[in-house]
């Protein structure tokens, strides 16, 4: 479980409003994005189907990947560079073979391992853009 | 609370065999070895255009080579692997690649439809020069 918290699985807008400017807005299509991820309880059913995780316990594993992902693709945050310096790294989701059996064992219907494959392209695409387009950095 | 040090002893050993204790295991070993298959087909495909770059001669010793009975049972299974390795690929991708048009999700079977049409079309062009 404390891998769950590694991920930093939280809103961090990159300007905090105060409580007197109200909530954070988000339009239908924008809860869409992360809806599904979002559902996760945390019974890690996941961990227990990874063959992944039981050769190399090392591995951050299924749940804690999607709800990183879950918080990357929330419209209101702006973590995603932190959260990639954790899930980014050999024992996060470069470790994942996309044996896909998460998803199977999944009881909600959550996909662990549509988030994590996802997660891949976005590291890639962040990579790649620190690369051609330095300045682009926060 | 348990230790790291205590949970790295008492960590349960995965059987060697762990891969055969499920179909769906079974399934992901045989589409990761389907790479070897893959990686062998890039090496022949690239001995082949050498052989014809070096003249009539060295082409009609390849395909003698390529004719024996131990390289067409090699390469009906480098077949068979490619083709599993291609449609365990394309039905996998929906899962990774979310494309959206117009802000609109597209929906996972037209994504796959979608790739299967330009595998096909593909393929039909590829024969068509081949054969023409």
């Amino acid at each position: 479980m404390h891998k769950l918290v590694k991920v930093k699985p939280w809103l961090m807008p990159e300007v905090e409003h105060s409580i007197e400017d109200g909530e954070y807005l988000q339009t239908p299509a924008e809860l869409d994005d992360y809806k599904q991820f979002s559902m996760c309880i945390n019974c890690m059913l996941c961990y227990s189907a990874c063959p992944v995780y039981g050769l190399d316990n090392e591995f951050i594993g299924p749940a804690a990947i999607t709800l990183a992902q879950r918080y990357n693709l929330d419209s209101r945050d702006d973590g995603q560079p932190d959260r990639l310096r954790v899930i980014a790294q050999p024992e996060g989701i470069w470790d994942c073979t996309f044996v896909g059996e998460c998803s199977r064992a999944c009881p909600k219907g959550v996909d662990p391992a549509a988030a994590i494959q996802q997660a891949k392209i976005r590291a890639v695409n962040a990579t790649m853009m620190s690369v051609l387009m330095p300045w682009s950095e926060r | 609370m348990t230790s790291h040090l205590e949970a790295r002893y008492h960590r349960q050993r995965v059987p060697l065999l762990w891969w055969l204790g499920r179909r769906t295991y079974l399934a992901f070993t045989l589409r990761e070895l389907s790479s070897v298959f893959v990686a062998w087909f890039i090496v022949e495909l690239l001995l082949l255009i050498r052989a014809v770059a070096s003249g009539p001669a060295d082409y009609q010793r390849f395909l003698d080579l390529l004719g024996n009975p131990a390289m067409v049972v090699l390469n009906v299974v480098t077949l068979a692997f490619l083709l599993y390795h291609t449609i365990t690929f394309l039905n996998l991708t929906p899962q990774a690649v979310v494309v959206k048009v117009r802000g609109r999700r597209v929906p996972k079977r037209a994504l796959l439809a979608g790739m299967y049409l330009t595998w096909a079309v593909v393929s039909v062009v590829l024969a068509w020069l081949m054969v023409s």
